[in-house]
This record gives structure tokens, C-alpha cells and sequence, in this order.
């Protein structure tokens, strides 16, 4: 028997103990290898080499990658420290430090070529249905199946460098260990945990503190880092001080601690909070942001219509100053090009004055007539001015960072007028930003304005069904021309194309990689677990020798694994409802449907892996060798 | 010829209270010798052991085994003294269960790259003397506690070391496995002529050794000899524990 026959026998017969490093190394292969035949689809490669489709495709493989890295890293530290004994066995026999990481490596290379044929089979198997659903999301014709060599040779090269990296760094956690430590493994008593009353408290506080902020929408700098620091720590303190403190308390309660299997399950579980309480806090910040990212993504998604309904009101968009020569070419372009798609539109058409201002937009001036006609095509309220007041127009969409406020007796002077303002409409009219601020005023008062930089008219074309209006739109940007001097024209459906399919493209890459990192989540629980049992195993079997029914045995479990299950996922989800709060202010259309849809699927899917692990765990716990 | 010469070792463990594991511990042992080491729970046999087996530093002192101090080589050199010089015996076997019991076996002697010809011709040497022969194809789940500890003992012994080294190894076995154990023990000693150093609690075990050393709070508190018959060792040994006191409550008062 020479070194690498043994080195295979130990994969091949102790296959369960490989099976998890081996399973989550094939899982992030096939992720990222799905993933690769997108990016090198001949047809992708021909229609978006340079735009947002290639660059969020790009950018959702090197995410991918980086998770796979640290994902397979903290699998193979699952899997060494669960053989710990087994290094000190060979040690004491005279391996050599060498002869360890060449065992360590050849594993590597065995689990690690193993991983990659299972990974690219199931994923050309795989790569049919992607493809297919990656065109309808992208809203290409079928991309074909094709042989993606490219992809393949791409996916071998990502691993095979990740995977020699981990051979690398693999040993370090051995490697620090003295051989009497090895050999004991996991079988030494451990201390009693111990937790700090101040230490749990502050923990809590910094957590308050975090939420409180957002709900109090308090201005301070660097906001969102604070925010996020504050939780973060505050989350840690949870798992590492207050679980533990709680329990601890749980156990100096006799009637409590002494009731059935209470003893059994709070004392254990004391051990496996503190122990655990790093892992438990990076599930936590995994969970909160693929959720917050999901559900950030499909409420922006989900509410690009209405944004773009909100920052143009009015799709297309004509002002016309007195300079403007070609008046009435650009009209009718724009009229034929609509005729021509079949596009029913109403004109509207208004004066409108400049004024000089401080901001880099001009300060703009309609007349209440004016106003009113535009109201009315948008099913708004008409105004009502008396000579000298004045009404200010907000020139951005309704939200909490934009919205404005007016003292009482506040004036504003527009000319050689000083008018007095009496209310505000915090929707816009025209495109987002097309003034600097925008005043209505009393017919009288608009007709007799003297001293203004210049006058216009505006012509808004409403188009009801401006959503399949981007072919039109299009081919009137490309006509029209530039005199910016002379006229300023701005359409919404040419812009909400290409929007509207990014996004669509970042929710598809966003949830993939979010799905990807909620299961990896769920995973190092389970692993966690996992690397225990055969302590465990010994545990019950010697319970269940001094009367413990099976019944409880399983009871016990149950709870633990209940317990560590959704905790974090709790916590995860009220991060998340909190950090969506920070979201909403900067998004116009409420998100609060969308965004509980996604945590609820979240919450689903949580609890069906549950169900599906415990049996699993509970027969590899109660099976006997 | 010495095989293993201890001098003045001692053990000290730091932590909040440092206490002290060996204290000037001083002993030889001819080649060829089968030495027992007894005393109470805590008198710092198993560090005394671990020490020995280089699993361990000692804090002062020396350690000399076949002429070498092995405390002194560098963990490379160490690794190759340690597989071809120390044969160890465990008290919960620690045989690896993914191997068969002849891939266990050979465990050492493919660390050592040694040509699998040779382990064979070894192998049929001993196998015959441990009573191993049918049981060398089998995974370690098919096999009892009493063969497991005979492939055990043969791992411990294919590459011929200069030291055996075993710690509490009846401590897991019954009284029949036991005994046949140490049968083997003393044939091994006389056939291949391997030098052994065991701890044990068992009475009757050690009453199968040449020499038992009695350790107590971490050093040397007395040492006997084995005369023409075992059964008056077995009582020496029994009249010294009763001597000093500690556990032994532990061992059996009934002399047979």
C-alpha cells in the first residue's frame, strides 16, 4: 500500500464524512458554472458585449466566485476539524508535517476533480432550462444550447486555482495544533461559557440604537455605516453575551432547569451558542442582506413603471423657445412617428417664462390656465390664484428626501414681482429636474411679467400606452437633433426600455446569488451540526441506556435545531424590514407589499429546509455503527 | 545496553495555578526490558508516557531512547524517529476505520515508503504470533475489542521499533481478551525482543512485566521485580498499591 493508495481508500470508504465538503464544492461549481454558460452564450456574447447586461452578468460571476472561495474554505475547515483525530493518529505513527499536506492535498484534488465532473455534468444537464429562462428574462429570442467549452474551460481554471488555494491554506488549520490536542479532537471537557450582564445589555442597546435611528429618520453623517456598524455589533453581542446569559439564567431556575428534558437541552445548548455564536452572526448578516438585496431588487423591479410614470409624468416632452426655427418639423416628426406605431396621444400645449436663478437650472413660471389644462390631462387638481400669490410645483417626484416645505408669510421674487407663496404641489409636471423650482402663478400676474430671460411653449404628448412606445421613441431621438438653445426635447419610453431590462437582469442575477447564499447559509448550520454527531451519537446512545425514550431524544434535537435554525433568521428578517426602511426613502412608490412577499418566501423556504434536514440529521444522529 | 534513559524530567503545566506534573523523575531501561508503570489517578503516569512518546515537552531533563534524544530533532527528523523507532499501543486501539486491519498494519511502514513486498514478509511474521491471519482482510467494524487490540499491537510492532510504547491497553478489553493480550505482550518481548514500557491500572496486567515502576504526585515512589513467579509479583504488586494508598480502592483487595 503506498501513500496515495491510502489516500484514496480514505476517500472512497469514509464517503459520509466527504460528503458534505464534497457536496458543497459540486453546489458552488454548479452555480458558478450555470453561470459561465450565460456569460459565454455566443448570442449574449454578440448582442451585449460592452453594456449593463455583460457587466451585471460579469459582476454576478466574480461575486460568485468570491463566495465559493470562502464557501468551500469553510467547508474543508468543517471537514479537517471533524478529523483532527486522525491527523494525530498519523502523527504519532511518524507522518511527517509534509506527508499531512500531501495527504491534505491529494483529498483536495480527489474531492476536488470528483466535484467538478458532478458539478459540469448536472449543469450542461442543468444549462437547457437556465438558458430558457435567462432568454425570457432578458427577452431575446431562445438562446440556443450550445457546447459551452469556453465555460467549461473557464469554470475548470476558476477552481482549479481556488481549489490549490485551498490545499494551501487547508493545513494552517491543522498545522498549529500540538499532537496531544489532535489526538484528544473535540473530547476534552470544556470550560463553562461565560457571559457579562454589561456586555448582553449593550449588545441589545447598540441594536436599539441602529433601528431607532432609522425610525426616527435622524440625519446624522455617514448614516447607513453607523447603522450598519451598530447593528452588526449589536447582533454579535446577542449571540455571544446575551443567548448565553439568558441561558445561563434559564439554569439557575430549578423548577424550570429540573422539568423533564429542560436540563438537557438549555445545558447543551449554552455550549453551542457560545461556541457558535461567530458562525450563528455570519448567518445572521448573510441571511438580512440576500434578503434585503432581493427584496431591494424586486420592489425596484416591480415599481419601474410606476418611477418612471412619477418622473415623467408626461412621456414625451417638447419646449419650444422663441428661437426655435424648427418648430414645427420637430412636431410633426414627432406626431408621424407616433401615428406610424399606432400610438394614440393627446398634445397639450402651454406658455411658460425663465427666470435667472441661483441653481444650475433655470426657475420656471406657469400660468394657472396653463397649469390647469396640464392638471387636467393628468387627472390632477386645478389651482386657484388671486393676484400676488403664488403656488410652488415641486420639480421632483414625490418622496420623503424631496419633498418641500413653506414658512407661512414666505415670499418669493420672480422678476420684479415679489409674490406671496401659498401652498405647494409636491408632484411634478415635467421631467424630473427640467427646472430648478417651478411656481404657478395668476393668469394676470403670468401675462404682465416683463423683466424674464426667456419665454416658451411647452408641448406634452400623453401617451396612454408610453410603455410600447420606445420604438417611436427611439427613432425620434435619433431625428431630432440637438439645438439645445432653441428647444429642449426629453422622452421617457426610449430611457425605460433599456431600464426596465437591467433591472430585470440585476433581479435575475441578484436573486440568483441571493438564493445561492441563503442555502449556503442553511448549510453551515447544518454542517455545524453535522461535525458533531458522532460525539452526539455517543451522548444518546449512553442517554438512552439510562431510560431516555426516543421520543425525547428526538424532542431535544428538535428544540436545539429549532432553536439555532431561527434565531438568526428571525433576527435576519427584522434587520432586513428595518433596512428596507432606509430603502423606502429613497424610492417614491411604496415597497412594503413587494418587500413582505419576498421576506414571506424567505420565511417558507427557511422553514421547508428545516423539514427536510431534521430527518436527515436526527437518522444520521440515532443510526447505529 | 540502555534502551530509554530518563534523568532529573519534570513537567510543569502553566495555567492560572501552574501545578506540576513530573517531578525529577530518573529511570533506565535495559534493551529488551518489559517495564509496567503504576500509581494513582493524577500521579502523572500518562504525562510520564505522553513524554516518552515525544507527544509531549518535557519542561526540564532528558530523554534518551536508543542513544538519540529525540526532543531535540527537528519536527521533520522527529516525525521519521517517532516511525521508525516508537511503536504505539493505545487503550481505544485508535485504529482507522476506513482502513482494513492489513492497510492499518501497514500503516507505518507506507509512511516510511516501504516497498509493499517487504511489508508482506513482515506481516507473515507476526501475524502468525498475534493470531491475526484471518482477521487481516476485515474492516475494523467487523472485528471485537480483543482483535482490534492485537492489530493494534501489530501496527505497533511491524516496523520493529526499538521502543514499545502502550497506555492502558486492557483497560478497554475484558478479562479473557486481557490476558491474551498480554500473553502477547510477553511473546512479542521474548520473540522479537522489543524493548516496552506500559501504564497500566490493572494488577494482573502488570504482574506480566519484568519490572514495575510505581509513580505517585509525579515521581518515582518505588520499584519492584519480577521473581521466578508471576503470582507472587502479582502479590508484591498488590501489597505496594495498598501502601500507597491514593485509588487503590480501585484495584481488586482480593489476592488469588
Amino acid at each position: 500500500m503506498t501513500f496515495l493508495q491510502f489516500a484514496i481508500k480514505n476517500v472512497q470508504r469514509n464517503y459520509k464524512a466527504y460528503l458534505a465538503y464534497f457536496l458543497s464544492s459540486t453546489f458552488s461549481i454548479l452555480v458558478f458554472f450555470l453561470f459561465a454558460v450565460n456569460l459565454f452564450h455566443p448570442m449574449i456574447g454578440e448582442n451585449f458585449t460592452s453594456g449593463p447586461v455583460h457587466a451585471v452578468l460579469s459582476t454576478g460571476e466574480v461575486a460568485i466566485s468570491i463566495f465559493s472561495l470562502l464557501f468551500i474554505l469553510y467547508s474543508v475547515g468543517t471537514f479537517l476539524k471533524m478529523r483532527s483525530g486522525e491527523f494525530g493518529l498519523l502523527t504519532i505513527l511518524g507522518a511527517t508535517r509534509k506527508q499531512l499536506n500531501r495527504l491534505i492535498l491529494l483529498e483536495n484534488i480527489i474531492i476536488g476533480l470528483a466535484a467538478m465532473v458532478t458539478g459540469i455534468t448536472t449543469g450542461l444537464f442543468l444549462s437547457k432550462y437556465f438558458l430558457m429562462f435567462a432568454s425570457m428574462i432578458l427577452e431575446v429570442p431562445e438562446l440556443e444550447f450550445y457546447m459551452p467549452v469556453k465555460a467549461i474551460i473557464f469554470t475548470i481554471t476558476c477552481f482549479l486555482i481556488i481549489f490549490v488555494l485551498i490545499s494551501i491554506l487547508a493545513p494552517f488549520a491543522v498545522r498549529s495544533k500540538e499532537i496531544i490536542e489532535l489526538l484528544k479532537g473535540n473530547r476534552k471537557p470544556k470550560e463553562p461559557p461565560k457571559a457579562s450582564i454589561w456586555l448582553s445589555i449593550a449588545g441589545l442597546i447598540l441594536m436599539a440604537a441602529g433601528y431607532i435611528i432609522v425610525v426616527l429618520e435622524m440625519d446624522i453623517p455617514f448614516g447607513y455605516g453607523v447603522v450598519a456598524i451598530l447593528v452588526s455589533a449589536g447582533t454579535y453581542l446577542f449571540y455571544s453575551q446575551f443567548s448565553v446569559f439568558t441561558l445561563m439564567r434559564l439554569t439557575s431556575l430549578p423548577t424550570l432547569f429540573f422539568r423533564k428534558t429542560n436540563l438537557l437541552w438549555i445545558s447543551d445548548l449554552v455550549y453551542r451558542m457560545k461556541d457558535n455564536a461567530r458562525l450563528l452572526f455570519v448567518v445572521t448578516i448573510t441571511c438580512a442582506l440576500s434578503f434585503t438585496t432581493m427584496a431591494t431588487f424586486f420592489s425596484v423591479y416591480q415599481t419601474v413603471d410606476e418611477e418612471y410614470a412619477k418622473s415623467y409624468p408626461i412621456p414625451f416632452n417638447y419646449s419650444s423657445y422663441s428661437s426655435d426655427v424648427q418648430r414645427e418639423n420637430n412636431l410633426s416628426l414627432i406626431s408621424s412617428k407616433l401615428d406610424e406605431e399606432g400610438l394614440s396621444y393627446r398634445i397639450v400645449s402651454v406658455p411658460f417664462l425663465e427666470f435667472d436663478s441661483d441653481l444650475s437650472q433655470k426657475t420656471g413660471a406657469l400660468s394657472t390656465q396653463g397649469y390647469n389644462r396640464l392638471a387636467e390631462l393628468l387627472n390632477r387638481e386645478p389651482l386657484q390664484l388671486k393676484s400676488g400669490e403664488a403656488i410652488e410645483v415641486s420639480t421632483w417626484t414625490n418622496k420623503a428626501d424631496s419633498r418641500i416645505t413653506i414658512q407661512e408669510n414666505e415670499t418669493v421674487h420672480l422678476g420684479s414681482d415679489t409674490l406671496r407663496l401659498i401652498g405647494v404641489v409636491q408632484d411634478n409636471i415635467f421631467p424630473e429636474g427640467s427646472f430648478g423650482n417651478l411656481y404657478v402663478l395668476n393668469d394676470s400676474d403670468f401675462e404682465k411679467q416683463d423683466s424674464v430671460l426667456n419665454k416658451g411653449v411647452y408641448y406634452g404628448y400623453s401617451v396612454p400606452d408610453w410603455t410600447e412606445a420606445s420604438t417611436a421613441a427611439e427613432k425620434i431621438s435619433a431625428q431630432i437633433g440637438s439645438d439645445w438653445d432653441a428647444f429642449k426635447y426629453r422622452s421617457s419610453p426610449d430611457w425605460y426600455q433599456t431600464d426596465k431590462l437591467t433591472y430585470k437582469l440585476i433581479l435575475f442575477v441578484g436573486s440568483f446569488i441571493s438564493i445561492v447564499f441563503f442555502i449556503a447559509a442553511g448549510s453551515f448550520i447544518y454542517f455545524r451540526f453535522y461535525t458533531d454527531v458522532q460525539e452526539e451519537k455517543g451522548k444518546y446512545r449512553n442517554l438512552r441506556k439510562i431510560g431516555m425514550t426516543i421520543r425525547e431524544v428526538k424532542k431535544i434535537i428538535t428544540v436545539q435545531l429549532a432553536i439555532l435554525f431561527f434565531i438568526p433568521i428571525f433576527l435576519a428578517t427584522l434587520h432586513s424590514v428595518f433596512a428596507l426602511q432606509l430603502l423606502q426613502r429613497l424610492i417614491s412608490v411604496s415597497i412594503g407589499s413587494y418587500a413582505s412577499i419576498i421576506l414571506i418566501f424567505f420565511l417558507v423556504a427557511w422553514f421547508i429546509y428545516f423539514l427536510l434536514l431534521r430527518p436527515r440529521y436526527l437518522r444520521s444522529l440515532l443510526e447505529e455503527t | 545496553m540502555n534502551m530509554l534513559e530518563i534523568s532529573k524530567v519534570s513537567k510543569i503545566y502553566d495555567g492560572k495555578v501552574s501545578y506540576q506534573a513530573l517531578r525529577h523523575v530518573d529511570f533506565i531501561v535495559p534493551k529488551g526490558q518489559f517495564v509496567g508503570v503504576m500509581g494513582p489517578s493524577g500521579s502523572g503516569k500518562t504525562t510520564l508516557l505522553n513524554v516518552i512518546s515525544t507527544i509531549d515537552h518535557p519542561t526540564t531533563g532528558e530523554v534518551v531512547i536508543n542513544g538519540k534524544e529525540p526532543h531535540q530533532l527537528p519536527s521533520e527528523q522527529l516525525a521519521v524517529f517517532r516511525r521508525r523507532e516508537l511503536g504505539f499501543v493505545f487503550q481505544d486501539f485508535n485504529l482507522l476505520h476506513t482502513l482494513t486491519v492489513r492497510e492499518n498494519i501497514f500503516l507505518p511502514l507506507a509512511l516510511d515508503g516501504v516497498a509493499v513486498k517487504k511489508m508482506n514478509g513482515r506481516l507473515n511474521y507476526i501475524a502468525p504470533i498475534l493470531g491475526i491471519t484471518d482477521i487481516l482482510d476485515k474492516r475494523t467494524y467487523e472485528i471485537s475489542g480483543g482483535q482490534a487490540q492485537r492489530a493494534a499491537i501489530a501496527r505497533a510492532v511491524i516496523h520493529e521499533p526499538a521502543l514499545l510504547l502502550a497506555d492502558e491497553p486492557t483497560g478497554n478489553l475484558d478479562t479473557k481478551s486481557s490476558r491474551d493480550v498480554m500473553e502477547l505482550f510477553r511473546n512479542i518481548n521474548r520473540e522479537i525482543g522489543a524493548t516496552m514500557l506500559m501504564v497500566t491500572h490493572d494488577p494482573t496486567a502488570a504482574s506480566y512485566c519484568d519490572r514495575i515502576i510505581f509513580i505517585r504526585d509525579g515521581s518515582v515512589y518505588n520499584e519492584i521485580y519480577r521473581g521466578e513467579h508471576q503470582n507472587d509479583f502479582y502479590g508484591n504488586i498488590m501489597d505496594v498499591l495498598s501502601f500507597m494508598g491514593g485509588d487503590s480502592r480501585d484495584v481488586s483487595t482480593i489476592r488469588n
